[in-house]
């Protein structure tokens, strides 16, 4: 009687257990006043998300993608850009490209980048008329058709390449090697966009990791160094004799073009102190070494500008293990508000 | 001497067998009348303790797996046979738990855990989870010391009475597994002597599936088997005046895959791990008027050798082995003053090497030493305890900066209060200090080891009682205790330079306050049935209290449940029954921010099994068993993305003489 009663006591806590989950809110109104932030959550947790910021009421929702989806972004967001009306994610470890309407953020297909059986591990972004260009952490740019959402063809640069740019008609491609550090690359592939095929390659530094094209055509590359007695520095590449002009004197962690100059970010680990310099990219001179200085952050892990209203969007991890905020500056870098997003805030597309 | 030979004989099995919790005490006891002992000692409040009866009726896959039937326990574990299994004790990390096998200290210098998934549990006769005073009979002077103890006496290094004994076990279960283990024993007045092995493997292939948004991701487990196998041989001395002598060789290999967590859409995994051990103990012990002694040495060798083809650097992949080398040599003694006064304490010295196979990787050697002082004071009902335990740790490494040294004083403090009528009760309040050394890995690993890592430092109240109300047809027994502990430099890693790198840093701070309770009862339902119940819970109320200006400041802390507890029912008729069992736990975080996003779903799993046992002559024994596990096949994780399996199916055979 007793092991009856039990049975039935079980039956009912397992029936109790199983809760429902209340239906995604299906909208296919068109987005507006607003930004989504790609969060790239943490390795193995597959909690990569997209944050959607509301302008008007300041709210934020951690779970635009599966709202949008029916189903998770997966494992470590690392890229997200817009092109042709089509949002294209890049999914690091989970090794696919999510492609979204921009208009309404509805998915339309997801790529799986996957080599037989090995993950390309897609890092990176770039376009260029009617082709993506994406970094694959097996050593390759993938090709990817934005008509037919395909892989074309796979191009072999250095080893674990990360940022990618455009200029004078050919694709510059930083080679970190990340993966075999201590002895990591050193180098930039140059890609000339007609044949797609590797032209040559430049040695810039140690631990090549983001590039940008400014104003005048001249790339920069951020050559990261080794974390401890090679400090990371920013060079200038000039993209008519793909030769190495200038290795700047400052320590340099990423660039984001604002107009004519660079936002400067840097995040110093051993001594957790977060900066951001203005640097005039067509003068080539630091215009103010700490325009946006540490106090305003814990953890500094990205910034991005946004033409339309001049202002700077900066991304704070907090501790990396905490959900993150986007701190909004003036264009003059003066504090203006914060909104608390997801996991490591890393890329934002606004909507006007 | 015969009678004493027996006491020490006596005193040293219950012990090993882990009815004995204050070990100076159980002599004394012994002495006025085993039964007393027994009966009090079902009433601990510290020690929890199985029995090989109890074992088998779970058919656990592993040591992790009973230690989760005890309360105060919260299991992590990555899933499948062999793999990653821990168990941190009321709110204190994994490394905060020591091992005794045998009485023999099994540690691991280079990530400062055990992986229970690896010990298994065919030869053990008995276990037990000892919080506040150690559960043991002249340990290593180590085991006295840190946070808990878990204590396992097996089958194949101890004197026993029957002539000659054999063990044999057979497992078929689901996802490819077969399991056969076999050791043979021989007693005569002055000497044993056995040999033991045991071989298994398993494919690990389950189906699983769990919530991908509004979908569900339905996937089987790859990369997810095993094969591995130990054997060894045990000899044991009995001379004149008590004393005796016992030398353990055992060597263990596996091979196995690493299936990491599932990974949305992306379901490679190639990472493998074969391990070599080699161990051998040896103790000399002996009892001289009041004073009892043992002297113990033992030498591990363990090789680690991890592959993965498809991490993506210029080479093809990596291929690293980690090899550890341990010599461990100490003595203990325990000696009665006066009849209600004891003495007790031992030294031990450990010392530790690692070798990484990588270019530009640290050596370390730690020699690690201790030294333990105690005494037992008793008096009609009451007993009070107290020690002090001295810790010096010396630090070297050939390639680099190494740690610095460190010198501890660790003291405990226990009184308890006992009566015994129509209602055995007992009360005991207990205060300890430990610290857990910064492993290998954290302290030198290339490029996330952090040399100025301090000890992670651990406080520990707890306050209990236990009453057995003596009734004729039924037993009952109910232990209640609550605690208040606090981890400071708690040892966290956080990401560095990337999101791929992480560094060890003394950062954290973790209070927990907690409660457990655990019931037992025991009916006699007609002349041919029984019936046996127990339940545990655990309540940890353990939160992060490090950085006031943090998102997580005062939030339960990741992984630890705030309730968990398990049932277990069996109903027995003779030699024949069915047990039930199910594990509890209420959700958990997968970080320490408390956020819908870091939820990991808590759980019930049930499981029901049918045994049968068959007496046959001369004492032989056959049981029979049938295990249905996850009866419900739900699906659930200790470890987010770290899938657990759904319904399986596992039947054993167990065939024993004596």
């Amino acid at each position: 009687m007793r092991s009856i009663k039990f049975l039935i006591l079980l039956l009912v806590v397992v029936a109790c257990k199983k809760k429902t989950k209340p239906p995604a809110p299906v909208t296919d109104t068109n987005l507006k006043n607003g930004m989504i932030v790609l969060c790239e959550g943490l390795f193995q947790q597959n909690n990569a998300a997209l944050s959607w910021v509301d302008f008007s009421t300041g709210s934020s929702s951690n779970t635009f993608f599966t709202d949008k989806a029916s189903r998770l972004l997966g494992d470590t967001g690392n890229d997200m850009k817009v092109y042709g009306g089509k949002i294209y994610i890049i999914v690091n470890v989970s090794s696919t490209i999510e492609v979204m309407e921009k208009a309404t953020g509805n998915s339309i297909k997801q790529i799986s980048m996957m080599n037989g059986s090995v993950a390309k591990q897609p890092r990176f972004i770039t376009f260029h008329g009617s082709n993506a260009f994406i970094t694959c952490y097996d050593g390759y740019v993938d090709v990817l058709d934005t008509a037919s959402l395909t892989i074309t063809q796979r191009i072999q640069v250095g080893a674990n390449p990360e940022g990618l740019t455009i200029s004078n008609s050919k694709l510059y491609v930083a080679n970190s090697g990340g993966l075999n550090a201590p002895n990591v690359d050193s180098t930039v592939s140059v890609i000339n966009l007609q044949n797609l095929q590797e032209v040559t390659k430049i040695t810039v530094g140690k631990n090549p990791g983001d590039i940008e094209t400014d104003s005048q055509g001249d790339v920069y590359v951020i050559a990261r160094g080794n974390y401890s007695n090679i400090p990371s520095r920013m060079v200038k590449i000039n993209a008519q004799t793909d030769q190495v002009v200038t290795t700047f004197p400052f320590d340099a962690g990423g660039i984001e073009p604002m107009g004519d100059n660079f936002l400067i970010s840097y995040y110093n680990n051993s001594t957790s102190v977060s900066n951001i310099a203005l640097f005039d990219a067509v003068a080539e001179t630091m215009t103010n070494a700490s325009f946006i200085g540490n106090a305003q952050f814990t953890t500094l892990y990205g910034v991005q500008y946004r033409p339309s209203n001049q202002k700077i969007y900066c991304f704070d991890a907090m501790n990396y293990t905490n959900t993150g905020y986007v701190r909004i500056f003036s264009s003059s870098g003066t504090y203006e508000s914060s909104y608390h997003v997801g996991l490591n805030p890393k890329k934002i597309i606004f909507y006007e | 001497m015969k009678q004493k030979l027996f006491i020490s004989f006596f005193s040293c099995s219950v012990c090993m067998l882990g009815y004995g919790q204050d070990t100076l005490k159980t002599l004394k006891e012994v002495k006025v009348s085993t039964m007393e002992v027994l009966r009090m000692k079902t009433l601990d409040l510290g020690a929890q303790t199985l029995t090989r009866e109890q074992i088998l009726l779970k058919q656990p896959q592993d040591v992790g797996a009973i230690l989760q039937s005890f309360s105060g326990i919260t299991l992590k574990s990555y899933g499948g046979l062999g793999g990653l299994k821990t168990i941190s004790v009321r709110g204190l990390g994994s490394q905060h738990t020591g091992y005794v096998v045998d009485g023999f200290t099994v540690s691991n210098a280079q990530t400062g855990q055990v992986n229970l998934g690896q010990v298994q549990a065919d030869n053990v006769e008995a276990i037990s989870l000892s919080v506040g005073s150690k559960n043991g009979y002249l340990l290593p002077a180590s085991a006295y010391s840190g946070g808990s103890l878990v204590s396992i006496s097996t089958f194949e290094n101890r004197f026993s009475e029957e002539p000659f004994q054999v063990r044999f076990a057979s497992k078929v279960g689901s996802f490819g597994q077969m399991d056969n283990y076999f050791g043979l024993k021989f007693n005569r007045a002055k000497v044993f002597g056995s040999v033991f092995g045991k071989y298994r493997q398993a494919s690990g292939n389950y189906a699983y599936s769990l919530q991908n948004g509004n979908q569900l991701y339905e996937g089987t487990r790859i990369n997810n088997d095993l094969k591995d196998w130990y054997t060894g041989a045990s000899l044991g001395f009995a001379f004149k005046n008590d004393k005796r002598l016992r030398i353990m060789y055992k060597t263990n290999g596996a091979n196995q895959g690493l299936p990491g967590a599932v990974i949305l859409y992306n379901s490679t995994a190639n990472q493998r791990l074969t391990t070599q051990n080699h161990t051998v103990n040896t103790d000399f012990s002996g009892i001289r008027k009041k004073l009892s002694y043992r002297f113990m040495g033992t030498y591990n060798y363990d090789l680690l050798h991890y592959t993965d083809p498809s991490f993506l650097n210029n080479t093809g992949g990596i291929s690293t082995s980690y090899t550890n080398q341990s010599y461990q040599l100490g003595s203990s003694f325990q000696r009665t003053i006066f009849s209600n006064f004891n003495l007790f304490g031992g030294i031990e010295s450990r010392y530790n090497t690692l070798l990484f196979s990588t270019a530009n990787s640290a050596t370390p050697r730690r020699l690690h030493s201790f030294a333990l002082a105690g005494c037992t004071w008793s008096r009609p009902q009451w007993t009070s305890e107290v020690q002090l335990s001295a810790q010096q740790v010396i630090e070297e490494n050939n390639a680099g900066e190494r740690a610095p040294n460190r010198l501890k004083f660790l003291p405990f403090v226990s009184i308890e209060k006992e009566e015994f009528g129509d209602w055995d009760w007992k009360a005991k309040a207990w205060y300890r200090h430990s610290f857990r050394m910064p492993s290998f890995n954290e302290l030198y690993y290339n490029g996330i080891g952090n040399v100025k890592l301090k000890p992670e430092e651990a406080d520990q109240f707890s306050a209990g009682f236990s009453a057995k109300p003596l009734r004729k047809k039924w037993k009952m027994e109910i232990v209640v205790n609550g605690f208040a502990n606090r981890v400071t430099n708690q040892i966290l890693a956080i990401p560095t330079k990337n999101l791929f790198v992480w560094s060890m840093q003394n950062i954290g701070r973790v209070n927990t306050l907690g409660y457990e309770e655990r019931i037992k009862i025991s009916k006699s339902i007609g002349p041919n049935w029984m019936m046996d119940a127990t339940g545990n819970y655990t309540y940890q109320h353990s939160i992060d209290v490090s950085n006031p200006n943090s998102p997580s400041y005062k939030n339960q802390v990741a992984y630890i449940p705030l309730h968990t507890g398990n049932i277990d029912l069996s109903l027995m008729r003779k030699t024949t029954g069915v047990n039930f069992s199910t594990t509890l736990s209420s959700l958990r975080y997968s970080l320490m921010e408390n956020v819908v996003a870091n939820q990991v779903n808590g759980f019930a799993i049930f499981d029901i099994s049918l045994f049968t046992k068959i007496s046959l002559p001369k004492e032989n024994n056959l049981r029979i068993q049938f295990s249905v596990k996850n009866i419900f096949n739900s699906s659930y994780a200790y470890i987010r993305y770290f899938v657990m399996p759904g319904r399986n199916y596992l039947i054993t055979l167990n065939y024993a003489i004596h």
